[in-house]
């Protein structure tokens, strides 16, 4: 099996009151097709910064200074904006912590669902869901019902009861748990190859947190994508993950599969977090 | 075995305001009928889900809420003065610590409040204080932003136990920390409690949590106390 | 920083060392009558020329600067005081408290602001002190429902909580804890506010209910520059212009700060 995704010495470096800060070191990970990757550290460590460099998201003090983000056989830093967008939120998509920071709390969950839908349908054509155009507009009917009936399998998907209302729910009428399976059903709906999970379950609590594992484990299972699974906690990499790469400090300090990092940890810090889990995780 | 507080039947019920008048529809019972004892020099384990009413309890204990039935009361040998005697560690550290104010001025504020010491003493009593919970006096100049979160529950601690309290409530102490921070919290909190002869309720949704720091576990769910047993 | 937040604070600055100088850099006394230099355009000897009783009139701007300024600034000054108090109570205490106070809030905002300044100052002397009090009792509204909006949020935050636990007093709370916490707003609303008081002690002025002539304002030096207007050009130019960039620099500089807060 080849690599889906393959960072080569990445680094990335913060610009502030001219100070250089290293945020990630030459980070050198790869996910192969269909593999669940976690990458487990501290707060603080840079893995969300890692994540965010894959399509270069960062914040605006923050730049890439070197290596290569390699996705399907493409260095994504070296190409245009335009065709970054084809890959971003398309064929790599994420999921956040804070699904009410993500989603649009003056839109209904139903209709940002459907808009991601639409949005990846049409790749140069129009951007938003509802803007009437004269020109074929039997076609964006077409595709407004299509693409309606398609978000409520989605929601369907990521096993919400009674998608059809929940359509018409906005986020704040819906509990954590609940937005954070329509920001999945939205990170889901251009099919994605690689869907990237910074600390989705942090937040919820522990029920919540295992529904929404299992309901990862199962997606993955009938429709297969890599993921790569980003958390503090060994606990949930056990349940999800083949294999993990342990990051402390900007650096990626130790990298094997589950059954390795949990019985001969080698580095420090990873010795510290398998402590920690066997100690208090649950 | 004597007991530090006594909860008999408390209830707290919170109205549902609904129309444009927000006459009460009904009630969200909170807490809805919870009684048990803390005895004196142990840790009580209070665990429960979100949504069990955990915090509620955490709040009525403290009296920052008035329960709407039933009591909580105090051993008045033990608890002289309860806001002294009597305090809280919250469970956000970046909402516990007022992010407009100085370390130095957050921990001489429970000082002042009940004047306790002469300003000779006060910078001695505050280093004190930082030292128990391990952090170092040069945190003192500055502000809440600069800390995480395992740093800004110490110095939250720090505050609690600078009034020399009997009886400390903990709600969700560590959840919002990374795993190595919550055993190093942990720690500190066996620790603090030996040294300074302390009473703990913890309360948290982690049972793993409370095999390590409690004596006893209640287990809380929709307002009712369902089991509970002593720590082997 | 934005150059528009730095352009608003260069104007005030500018202004207010103007103000400040006043006796210094202007060359005659403000009242000082000069029969031989009527209605004199602007030269050499006179900056921005003479009115029609042969003061020098750029001596009348700089010192009407003093006095439009310290308006503006003590009338908000009052304004925001009386605002913080009435809406942290009201935000801290709730219940009927809170009600009355709004209620309250709710009928002075139902008065014509600018009609009552001028029915009150038309029935009491115009007097500089009256104009300040004046203009600071009917402006604080805004102020108070900011304040109050900001506290009902803060209230449950835990810091506050944490407060009540190490047996805080109410007051020390409002002042310490939530005051602080909640004001950055009302700065704001504060700063946009000191041009709205220049821009209506000008009014006043202007319609001879405000300061009183000899003592110069950019409104009343207007009065004069409403009959001349054909013949003196500068009379009006002149005032009209500081009064637009006193309440521009004002402006720039609450909407720079707005972005930044």
């Amino acid at each position: 099996m080849h690599n889906l995704l393959r960072l080569k010495n990445l680094t990335v470096e913060f610009f502030q009151n001219k100070q250089v800060i290293p945020a990630v070191k030459e980070a050198n990970l790869e996910i192969k097709e269909n593999e669940i990757v976690g990458l487990v550290g501290e707060s603080g460590s840079g893995k969300t910064i890692t994540t965010l460099a894959i399509t270069r998201i960062l914040p605006s003090a923050a730049r890439i200074t070197s290596g290569e983000v390699i996705f399907e056989g493409i260095d994504l830093l070296k190409i245009q904006e335009e065709q970054l967008r084809e890959v971003r939120g398309k064929k790599i998509a994420y999921i956040f912590q804070e699904p009410t920071m993500f989603l649009n709390p003056i839109k209904t969950c139903g209709f940002q669902v459907a808009e991601a839908i639409i949005t990846h349908q049409n790749t140069d054509k129009s951007r938003t869901f509802l803007r009437f155009r004269r020109t074929s507009s039997q076609g964006k009917v077409r595709d407004k019902f299509n693409a309606r009936k398609k978000a409520i399998e989605l929601l369907k998907q990521v096993r919400l009861s009674s998608p059809e209302e929940i359509f018409f729910d906005y986020p704040h009428q819906l509990s954590g748990g609940m937005n954070q399976r329509v920001m999945i059903a939205q990170a889901l709906a251009s099919n994605p190859k690689l869907l990237i999970a910074d600390e989705p379950t942090t937040n919820l609590d522990v029920d919540t947190e295992k529904e929404i594992l299992d309901l990862l484990l199962d997606l993955h299972e009938r429709i297969g994508f890599s993921c790569l699974f980003i958390t503090h906690n060994l606990g949930l990499i056990k349940r999800l993950c083949s294999r993990v790469y342990v990051m402390y400090r900007g650096s990626i300090v130790e990298e094997g599969n589950l059954n390795k990092i949990f019985t001969t940890p080698q580095h420090e810090h990873t010795k510290a977090l398998v402590e920690a889990f066997l100690k208090i995780g649950q | 075995m004597s007991l530090i507080a006594e909860v008999k039947n408390l209830k707290k019920y919170f109205p549902i305001e609904r129309g444009i008048f927000l006459k009460a529809r009904g009630f969200v019972r909170a807490i809805d009928g919870v009684s048990f004892g803390v005895e004196k020099g142990k840790t009580l384990g209070i665990v429960g889900k979100s949504g069990s009413g955990k915090t509620t309890l955490a709040k009525l204990l403290l009296r920052l809420i008035p329960p709407t039935s039933g009591e909580i009361i105090y051993n008045p040998e033990e608890i002289t003065n309860f806001r002294k005697d009597v305090q809280i560690i919250f469970q956000n550290p970046y909402q516990s610590l007022n992010p407009k104010m100085h370390i130095w001025d957050i921990l001489i504020e429970p000082l002042i409040v009940h004047r306790i010491v002469g300003k000779k003493e006060l910078r001695g009593t505050v280093e004190a204080s930082l030292e128990s919970v391990g952090l170092n006096e040069d945190v003192l100049s500055r502000l809440p932003i600069e800390f995480s979160g395992g740093q800004r529950q110490r110095i939250c601690l720090a505050r609690s136990l600078i009034l020399k309290p009997k009886f400390l409530v903990l709600d969700e102490p560590v959840s919002s920390l990374d795993l190595t921070r919550q055993v190093e919290i942990l720690d500190l909190l066996k620790e603090l409690k030996n040294k300074y002869c302390l009473t703990y309720c913890f309360i948290t949704h982690n049972l793993a949590l409370l095999r390590e720091i409690s004596d006893s576990v209640l287990v809380i769910d929709k307002g009712r106390i369902i089991g509970g047993s002593k720590n082997p | 920083m934005k150059i528009s937040l730095i352009i608003g604070i260069i104007i005030i600055a500018a202004l207010s060392l103007l103000a400040i100088l006043a006796p210094v850099i202007s060359r005659y006394e403000p009242a000082a009558i000069d029969q031989n230099n009527l209605l004199v355009p602007p030269s050499a000897k006179h900056l921005m020329g003479t009115d029609s009783l042969g003061r020098d009139l750029f001596s009348r701007i700089v010192f009407g600067a003093r006095i439009s300024l310290s308006i503006g600034i003590i009338a908000v000054g009052i304004a925001t005081l009386i605002g913080i108090i009435l809406g942290s109570i009201a935000g801290f205490y709730g219940g009927w408290v809170d009600s009355l106070i709004m209620r309250f809030v709710d009928l002075m905002l139902c008065f014509p602001t600018f009609f009552l300044i001028l029915a009150v100052v038309a029935i009491l002397e115009p007097s500089i002190f009256n104009i300040m009090i004046i203009i600071g009792l009917t402006s604080w509204m805004g102020t108070a429902r900011l304040i109050r909006a900001e506290i009902l949020s803060l209230k449950e935050r835990e810091f506050i909580q944490a407060a009540r636990a190490i047996g805080a007093s109410n007051f020390r709370i409002i002042l310490r804890h939530l005051i602080p916490n909640a004001i950055a707003p009302v700065l704001v609303s504060a700063i946009l506010g000191i041009a709205g008081a220049v821009l209506v002690e000008s009014a006043l002025s202007f319609l001879g209910l405000g300061v009183q002539p000899p003592v110069p304002s950019w409104g009343n030096i207007l009065i004069e520059a409403k009959s001349t207007l054909g013949i003196a050009w500068w009379l009006t130019l002149y005032p009209g212009i500081f009064i637009l960039v006193t309440i521009l620099g004002f402006n720039l500089i609450g909407e720079g700060l707005r972005q930044r807060i």
